[in-house]
């Protein structure tokens, strides 16, 4: 008979967790040489002798502690046991320390195959387990395998299948506590055990309650909460000391240690040493940007071409069905365009940047990248992973937003995603250097424009970030949230990427869903802001009005309510604003030609704008509440309205008092 | 001449394995120290510094760690050391 058998995928960070998931099932979630790249469990299911396996990948955890989202999650899945099995995988390049998780399962199930996974490169490293010896002591039977060149797979589904059929037995090693611990084991258990548990399901309950640091499941602690446990941090952290000093005396009875210094630690030496460290950091992400920024465009342009010729065939068929004139307006000038303005412009950069992005993340550059950066975060109270969330507001700010789940507490969650707005993401990109390139270096000598044109750029992003790092700082120095999480982090060994999997996956993991998400929101952006260039009050278009309505605050920032109105409705996306500010002027004035540099210079300057207004635009440019899709993401993860409007406020309020100050200081000169 | 030592963590020289003897009190830093499989008792190599001089990286139980230096100096190790160092 056809059965199917639910199994649980656990394991530290970093083990290769992704892909023995990927192996085992033939799917393809991404891998990443990174702690906390699974932030959330992914299913899949395989086939084996006709049965069907569903599985479950928890997040990479080092323990069960609960002291992170992702701890919980995977605690609780774990402790739920409503699966048949559970797999374990870890790393066989450091046994020891991977078997504190194991040890901690073991606590909570007997079902459990261990899955000493990399073992190729442990060998490589000189690190050899007694595998029988291990498995003699451990009670649970174990695989060695090298999840990416497929080995040790068959064996492991076949174990798995054993184990779920009960053909071979686990009889999990029982670590004894501390003296101490085991008198709290027992008053907890005993009471659980009077209200229903059984021995062996009582005494896992009260581990969880004594391991758990905050969150033990309500429902359990509600019940016993009048035992009021003395001193719950000293229990908590001799337990784990147990555990440590448990996986110490197995690994000295079966792992052989004949570790010479790796090719990771020469490598180190290189990338990350006082004199090379920084110059290679910077390098690598100048380059990054070089080949985004010169790479999207040619792509831009192509698509930009394509699109046009589909508007005409669009007008053709509109014609020939003879179309209301104003669902032709509303559906190709106001959602098409938009649309295709928004396509056009951003995925080229994303479609390059995120791939490159990934590449040093497989590559597991990235950790030591927020390992070098470190000290500068930490003095805008935050840590060295906030560098990489910053990196990927680069490419695109709700990914950035994304990104932040990797920082440790939720304070600085928090912050880090509220200040990403500060970090000038691809859509700003083209703005900023059309803006530079038109008004602050036009008038030097050909052949100093491009140099100073990239120095204005490198200097405006630098002073965006220091902005941002002062705001942050202000804030977790007024919510105190600083310094309350020690920043400790693993630096995994560095791997070869996988380049073809890992260019195809990107774009689908991170390019696709945003591009989703601005197409969700540019449609419908582009019929209200048609609408609101074709709907009239007193003959003049509403989007006037709106201009009109926000030109005194616009003439105190330096700029005008044109080009408030052009950020106001750019909030879809910011690739936008700007042709919204030369469609308002052009529905003002009834130009016609806006489509050459020459001729937006040409329509800017008619408008009024002199260096002094491209100086504010650049900053509010800079500074100014993020794109809905960001908006939105923010929200999505501190599930809070607070911080959502402190995404808003706080970037745009910088600007507004940025601007005003460089509007005023300026009017003293021009 | 060469003689054991008791030091803190951010002092022990590059390249010399010291033991772990006590960690702070302070729960956080305990805490997270531990979930890293770092405890009392634990060999412990500080191997490279990072181009700003802090965090450095130290080498424990077959994987590399970075440890800021305000929390590897509440840290104290004992190690064989020369009496310079």
């Amino acid at each position: 008979m056809k059965h199917n058998y639910r199994i649980l995928l656990a394991g530290n960070p970093n083990v290769g967790k992704s892909t023995i998931f990927n192996t085992l099932t033939g799917m393809h979630q991404h891998t990443g040489n990174w702690a906390g790249k699974t932030v959330s469990c992914a299913k899949g299911r395989y086939y084996y002798n006709s049965d069907e396996y569903s599985i479950l990948d928890l997040p990479g955890t080092y323990s069960l502690y609960e002291s992170s989202p992702d701890e919980t999650a995977a605690t609780n899945a774990i402790h739920k046991n409503d699966y048949d099995c559970i797999v374990i995988a870890a790393d066989a390049s450091s046994p020891e320390r991977n078997l504190d998780l194991v040890l901690q399962i073991l606590s909570i199930t007997d079902k459990a195959v261990l899955c000493f996974n990399l073992c190729d490169e442990a060998r490589k490293k000189g690190i050899d387990t007694n595998k029988d010896k291990l498995s003699d002591i451990l009670g649970i039977p174990i695989v060695f395998t090298s999840a990416r060149s497929g080995k040790g797979i068959e064996e492991l589904r076949r174990t798995i299948s054993e184990l779920v059929k009960n053909k071979i037995e686990t009889r999990p090693l029982k670590i004894d506590y501390d003296e101490n611990t085991e008198k709290y084991i027992k008053i907890l258990s005993d009471n659980l055990t009077k209200n229903g548990y059984n021995a062996i399901s009582s005494r896992r309950a009260a581990l969880h309650i004594l391991r758990s640091k905050v969150t033990a499941p309500v429902r359990i602690k509600n019940e016993y909460i009048s035992l009021s446990l003395p001193d719950s941090k000293a229990v908590r952290n001799s337990i784990t000391a147990s555990y440590i000093s448990e996986s110490r005396r197995i690994a000295a009875l079966c792992v052989t240690n004949n570790s010479k210094k790796s090719r990771s630690f020469r490598a180190d030496k290189i990338l990350t040493s006082k004199l090379s460290g920084i110059p290679v950091l910077i390098l690598l992400l100048a380059l990054i940007f070089y080949i985004t920024i010169i790479g999207a465009n040619y792509p831009s342009q192509l698509l930009d071409m394509l699109f046009e010729k589909l508007g005409a065939v669009l007008y053709k068929l509109a014609d020939q069905v003879s179309m209301p004139l104003f669902f032709k307006g509303l559906l190709i000038d106001g959602i098409y365009t938009s649309l295709s303005q928004v396509i056009s412009v951003m995925l080229p950069p994303m479609a390059i940047f995120f791939p490159l992005f990934t590449l040093l993340e497989d590559l597991g550059y990235l950790p030591r990248a927020a390992y070098i950066l470190d000290p500068l975060f930490s003095k805008a109270g935050t840590n060295g992973k906030n560098a990489l969330s910053v990196m990927m507001g680069f490419g695109c700010n709700a990914c950035g937003v994304t990104g932040c789940r990797i920082m440790g507490g939720m304070g600085q969650r928090c912050v880090a995603s509220v200040t990403n707005a500060f970090v000038p993401c691809n859509g700003r990109f083209p703005t900023l250097i059309a803006i530079i390139t038109m008004f602050i270096i036009a008038g030097l000598p050909e052949k100093l424009r491009e140099p100073a044109g990239a120095l204005i750029l490198v200097t405006a992003i630098i002073f965006s970030l220091a902005v941002s790092m002062l705001v942050s700082r202000l804030l977790t120095r007024a919510l105190h949230i600083s310094d309350k999480e020690p920043f400790i982090m693993e630096l995994p060994d560095y791997r070869i990427p996988q380049i073809g999997k890992t260019i195809i996956r990107s774009v689908f993991d991170r390019t696709v869903i945003i591009l989703g998400r601005a197409v969700m929101v540019a449609a419908p952006a582009g019929a209200v802001i048609w609408l609101l260039a074709e709907l009239k009050i007193n003959d003049t278009a509403l989007i006037e009005h709106l201009s009109v309505l926000l030109e005194p605050l616009g003439r105190l920032m330096g700029l005008d309510g044109v080009i408030l109105s052009g950020f106001l409705l750019g909030f879809p996306a910011n690739e936008i604003v700007m042709p919204i500010i030369l469609m308002i002027y052009k529905c003002a004035s009834g130009m016609t030609e806006t489509g050459e540099m020459q001729g937006i210079l040409a329509a800017l300057t008619e408008n009024g704008w002199t260096v002094k207004t491209a100086v504010c635009m650049i900053i509010f440019t800079l500074m100014h509440f993020p794109c809905s899709t960001t908006l939105i993401t923010i929200w999505k993860e501190t599930r809070s309205i607070r911080w959502t409007a402190a995404g808003f406020f706080i970037p745009t309020i910088c600007g507004i008092i940025f601007c005003t100050a460089a509007n005023l200081i300026m009017s003293i000169w021009f | 001449m060469i003689r054991k030592k008791m030091l803190r963590l951010s002092e022990l020289p590059f390249d010399i394995p010291a033991v772990i003897i006590k960690l702070p009190e302070d729960d956080n830093l305990r805490f997270a120290l531990l979930r890293f499989g770092i405890s009392e008792q634990t060999t412990i190599r500080r191997i490279l510094s990072s181009p700003f001089g802090d965090p450095n990286t130290y080498f424990c139980r077959d994987t590399l760690i970075s440890i800021r230096n305000s929390d590897a100096g509440r840290i104290s190790v004992m190690a064989e050391v020369s009496d310079e160092a």
